[in-house]
């Protein structure tokens, strides 16, 4: 049942041209330069360090590893860092 | 990105949270709508965060069930601002003082000034003023409109024909107009009007005293005009005689008219000589070889430039040289006698006081002698013809003696 819901999902956005993070409740991550990461639909924090963050996603994780690491927001669907960022990766489960 | 102004403004805290999983209070906040931001990873299992001061209460809750310690490190914004501020009040409250101080001061009067009255007049105005609360000292805002000042002023001193009050700064300005009282003339001496000369009687007018002279009647020179006694015979008084009689005087001038008079006429031939000035120097730039004429008159022309209002240096300028001829007019011997008769009308009248005018003037005779006029006139003049003379009391002395 779940993979059809998904699979409609993503049907729908490729014949209807949708945006994506919309229809299938994905991240939209935007950077400027390599200083700022702005993550919208997250899930939570799981780790955040000086060197890393790592946020629960509804699929898999997102690690941004780097460093001097600051949230400077959170809110309940997005996140602000700040800092030197070297790496962006997504960790399936 | 959020306004952190608003969060300066409201007051807020940085804590520290320490604990196994500190993520998890991070998120619990998330979840239960507590803004958090500025998250700091510190060491291990420590995040340094910052939160709304209203916000505290719930914090505690969320750090037992996330099984962490909170700890405040640092306050910020204006409530804590305020609260310092209030540990310092004596600095606080110095400063209002000395703004109000400033503020009371600044609305004082520090000076009351009277321009234009006498020293008592001034001393009146300052009393009257400091009645009415104007005096150094007194708070500007319990003072009347500087407009009513006034009117009251004006109404209270008499002496003052109006009394201007205007505020500049701390300083009433009272400006006086004085009334000024008409000297009395000091009391005369009594006494007669006389006659200064013979004349007939054109006109009169007694202030005080009793004519004794009526129009058209010829004086003789000492004749009493205007009698200092007045009143009831026997119960005389005796006043200064004040009054004008004016008489009609004839005088008799003899003025002498020259017939011709010498005048020069231009003949038309003029020569035009152009010259530039440069200051004090004239440089003749055209027309070198003037005629030489017999009699001229020189006329000049200079030109004055100016660029911006300032004067140019340089000018430019001509001169004309007129060929004249002497002409001599002849003057009509009626015409003489015109200019005869003003001549001596202006001559005869300052023999007389400023007040004498001409009635009337008649040619009794004139006679044309190498080539001038000499003309007799007849002039009648109307001028004043009293003076004043003390009454002689020698009739009262001889009554006392009887």
């Amino acid at each position: 049942m779940k993979r059809i819901k998904k699979r409609v999902r993503r049907w729908m956005t490729e014949q209807m041209d949708l945006p994506a993070d919309v229809m299938m409740d994905l991240p939209r991550i935007t950077m400027i330069g390599n200083f700022h990461i702005y993550i919208e639909n997250h899930k939570g924090v799981i780790r955040f360090t000086r060197e890393e963050l790592r946020l629960r996603l509804t699929e898999g994780e997102l690690l941004v590893s780097g460093n001097a690491f600051v949230i400077k927001n959170i809110l309940p669907e997005e996140i602000l860092l700040e800092g030197e960022i070297q790496d962006v990766r997504f960790i399936k489960k | 990105m959020k306004n952190h102004w608003v969060h300066k403004l409201s007051g807020y805290v940085r804590i520290r949270i320490s604990g196994p999983y500190p993520e998890l209070f991070v998120n619990r906040c998330i979840d239960s709508d507590i803004q958090i931001w500025d998250i700091e990873h510190q060491e291990d299992q420590v995040l340094v965060c910052s939160v709304l001061l209203d916000e505290i209460p719930r914090l505690r809750k969320l750090a037992r069930i996330s099984d962490c310690k909170i700890s405040f490190t640092d306050r910020k914004g204006l409530p804590f601002v305020m609260k310092r501020l209030w540990r310092r009040n004596g600095l606080l409250f110095g400063a209002a003082g000395a703004l109000l101080l400033l503020y009371l001061l600044s609305n004082m009067v520090w000076e009351v000034e009277v321009e234009g009255a006498t020293a008592s007049l001034e001393h009146e105005l300052r009393q009257t003023a400091a009645e009415l609360g104007v005096k150094r000292g007194a708070f500007q805002f319990l003072l009347p409109a500087p407009e009513n000042l006034q009117s009251v002023l004006t109404d209270e001193i008499e002496d003052a024909t109006w009394i201007g009050v205007t505020k500049r700064g701390t300083t009433y300005h009272f400006q006086i107009v004085q009334k000024e009282f008409a000297e009395k003339e000091p009391e005369a001496d009594a006494g007669n009007l006389v006659a200064v000369r013979k004349a007939v009687i054109h006109d009169i007018f007694v202030e005080e005293g009793k004519p004794l002279v009526d129009i058209n009647q010829v004086v003789e020179k000492g004749d009493v005009l205007v009698s200092g006694l007045i009143g009831r015979e026997g119960e005389e008084k005796e006043v200064p005689a004040r009054g004008k009689v004016f008489g009609e005087i004839w005088y008799k001038a003899e003025v002498e008219v020259p017939l011709s008079r010498t005048l020069y006429t231009a003949t038309g031939n003029k020569y035009r000589t152009h010259y530039l000035h440069a200051g004090d120097f004239n440089i003749p730039i055209w027309g070198w070889n003037s005629p030489e004429f017999e009699k001229i008159k020189e006329e000049s022309y200079k030109s004055s430039w100016s660029i911006f209002g300032f004067e140019i240096p340089v000018k430019y300028g001509y001169k004309d040289i007129l060929e004249t001829k002497e002409a001599e007019a002849e003057q009509a011997v009626d015409k003489a006698i015109d200019t005869a008769k003003e001549k001596g009308a202006d001559a005869v009248l300052s023999k007389f006081s400023p007040e004498a005018v001409v009635t009337g003037e008649k040619v009794l005779h004139h006679l044309v002698e190498n080539g001038k006029v000499k003309v007799i006139i007849h002039y009648r003049i109307v001028d004043e013809i009293t003076v004043k003379q003390p009454i002689i009391k020698e009739t009262k002395e001889t009554e006392t003696i009887d």
